[in-house]
């Protein structure tokens, strides 16, 4: 029976939520941002003066920290006071006010491609004002007596920082105000309206986190107890939702559909729907980031240890796997993840062994998330795991194996046994090939026989299924007629002649 | 025809999966002339010297026994 995870709460996490986006204020150097609220951690950014971050939370304790994700879609903590955060728009930057420079000289350098006729530097100079201004009088870099005072009566502040918007921004008040000036509930009526407009960037900023942040609580879950790998394996899962993921969250969120999404979570998150649909964007965003990530991380941790095995699991495993097949976006993420797992460097190879191999133990410890113990016992018995609550029937039911032209073609259970249907006649030792649960089966036979057994491990559109490879495979098989055999015959081409001349 | 390719291929293949303590299970008929020897497009058997020569599965068959595996009439391949 499925059990519910706790899904960590924003304000479960102790800060308060800000929800804007700020600008790095140190004007030379790096500004670092640390995987944990503190110094000691490891950088996860290097930021520069102006760099735009989304501050999702002000932290209470440690305080000082600000939690923040980056354009590049690092989420991390940075000093608060390396960061103006009040931004008035998303694209505006800060400007720092040099000795004897005017708020003309500010204007003409920034809005200089905005400058037309009817839009001249006044107006960009009441624009600078209205960004910047302090209804409580605090000090700005550039003010002046009245908000709607004239315009060459501004004065500006030096060593100050200022706010620039972007000239899109700016341009969005022509015609609705003179060059001269403009009153404050027109500013405030655009700022509205360019905040609805940035609707998307807050929803994404608060998904980017969630999906960090659901990955990586996935991967503590995954692999209880054994701090050491967690570097490792998350190091491994990190690359490809970076470099894949994050670059592409606009096209990896158009493509998820919440039913399907739904299916592949049922039970294991709660109050699902009402998170789900949450009002604040922030909250909404980093609630399905979180979702997404944590079921993308199953599968990219399953690939990793099992390989291309992973993609005949069935059970609730099998099912989130191919809800992320048919993904365009996470599909291409696993494919670069088969990838990657075969292409493992020894240190890692050895942390996916030692996982398989723990794996396959019973766990010594709950898991940070309790509930999450119904995905933990898939994998481990996919590892050949025999924990006393494995499934001993390996993963889940049998999957009916279907030809390209649509036709069964076979039947497999993982760790039980791979049949052949067909009319063409029996196998030496019959049509079913008894599987070892924990153990790779090893098929030998003559070429027309071992390629009737390596048509059934791949899909109907040629994929690799997984049910036969060349190598390791706990419950499934080893087989030289894999997929892989075409490349070894082409890399062997020479020697097999000789051999069959 | 040489040794070659199986014992670049085949043969390092197998080793491994010795090693890993696979469990092996043989699809082909080992007992069968036409399995374990190589024949022509038209059927005969090519002689060298004479002698039938072992195609790929003869020696993997070959390599298996050689290795202690008896192969049962389930094709099921036992380590005696």
């Amino acid at each position: 029976m499925s059990r519910a995870i706790q899904v960590p709460d924003l304000p479960s996490i102790n800060g308060d939520e800000v929800e804007e986006f700020g600008r790095i204020r140190q004007l030379s150097g790096s500004v670092p941002v640390f995987e944990l609220p503190g110094s000691g951690s490891r950088t996860v950014a290097n930021l520069r003066f102006n760099d735009r971050v989304f501050v999702i939370l002000r932290l209470r304790s440690p305080s000082g920290w600000l939690m923040v994700s980056t354009d590049e879609g690092a989420v991390g903590y940075v000093d608060q006071s390396k960061v103006s955060v009040g931004a008035p728009e998303p694209n505006a930057t800060l400007h720092y006010v040099r000795p004897g420079e005017t708020a003309q000289q500010i204007a003409r350098q920034h809005f200089s491609e905005g400058v037309e006729r009817g839009r001249d530097e006044r107006f960009y100079v009441n624009v600078l004002v209205h960004a910047n201004w302090s209804d409580t009088g605090d000090a700005r870099g550039v003010y002046r007596a009245r908000l709607d005072g004239p315009w060459d009566s501004t004065q500006t502040r030096a060593n100050y920082l200022i706010w620039v918007p972007s000239v899109e921004f700016a341009n969005t008040l022509e015609g609705q105000v003179s060059a001269g000036s403009f009153r404050r509930d027109l500013w405030n009526a655009v700022v509205r309206t360019a905040s609805e407009a940035w609707e998307w960037v807050k929803f994404s900023a608060g998904f980017i986190g969630g999906l960090i942040h659901g990955a990586l609580e996935c991967v503590w879950d995954m692999i209880v107890g054994i701090f050491d790998l967690v570097g490792m394996v998350w190091d491994f899962i990190k690359v490809l939702i970076a470099g894949e993921l994050l670059t592409r969250a606009r096209a990896l969120w158009d493509s998820l559909s919440l039913s399907a999404i739904q299916q592949a979570a049922t039970g294991l998150f709660e109050e699902f729907v009402a998170k789900w649909n949450h009002d604040s964007a922030l909250r909404r965003g980093h609630f399905r980031g979180w979702v997404v990530g944590y079921l993308i991380a199953t599968v990219l941790l399953t690939i990793f240890t099992l390989g291309a095995a992973a993609l005949a699991l069935t059970g609730r495993i099998g099912m989130i796997i191919r809800w992320a097949r048919s993904v365009r976006v996470l599909s291409r993420a696993m494919d670069a993840a088969q990838v990657s797992a075969r292409r493992l460097s020894a240190a890692s190879r050895r942390a996916r062994d030692t996982l398989r191999e723990s794996l396959r133990r019973p766990r010594s410890q709950p898991s940070r998330s309790p509930a999450h113990a119904d995905l933990n016992d898939e994998l481990r018995a996919a590892n050949g795991g025999d924990g006393p609550d494995a499934p001993r029937t390996g993963v889940g039911a049998e999957a009916e194996l279907r030809s390209p032209g649509d036709s069964l073609f076979g039947r497999f259970v993982r760790g039980q046994h791979l049949t052949i249907v067909s009319r063409r006649g029996a196998l030496f030792g019959g049509n079913t090939i008894r599987l070892s649960r924990n153990k790779t089966t090893t098929i030998v036979g003559t070429l027309d026989d071992t390629n009737t057994v390596a048509r059934r491990g791949l899909t109907p559109d040629g994929d690799i299924n997984g049910i036969t490879l060349m190598g390791d495979n706990p419950g499934g098989i080893n087989i030289l007629r894999s997929p892989r055999w075409q490349q070894l015959q082409q890399t062997h081409h020479a020697l097999r002649q000789v051999d069959e001349a | 025809m040489t040794d070659e390719f199986f014992t670049t291929v085949n043969r390092p293949w197998l080793q491994e999966a010795i090693r890993r303590g696979d469990a092996i299970r043989l699809v082909s008929n080992p007992a069968d002339d036409v399995a374990i020897y190589v024949t022509t497009r038209t059927g005969e058997f090519v002689l060298n010297g004479g002698q039938r020569v072992r195609s790929i599965f003869g020696r993997e068959v070959q390599f298996l026994q050689q290795n202690g595996y008896r192969i049962g009439t389930d094709g099921v391949a036992v380590r005696r």
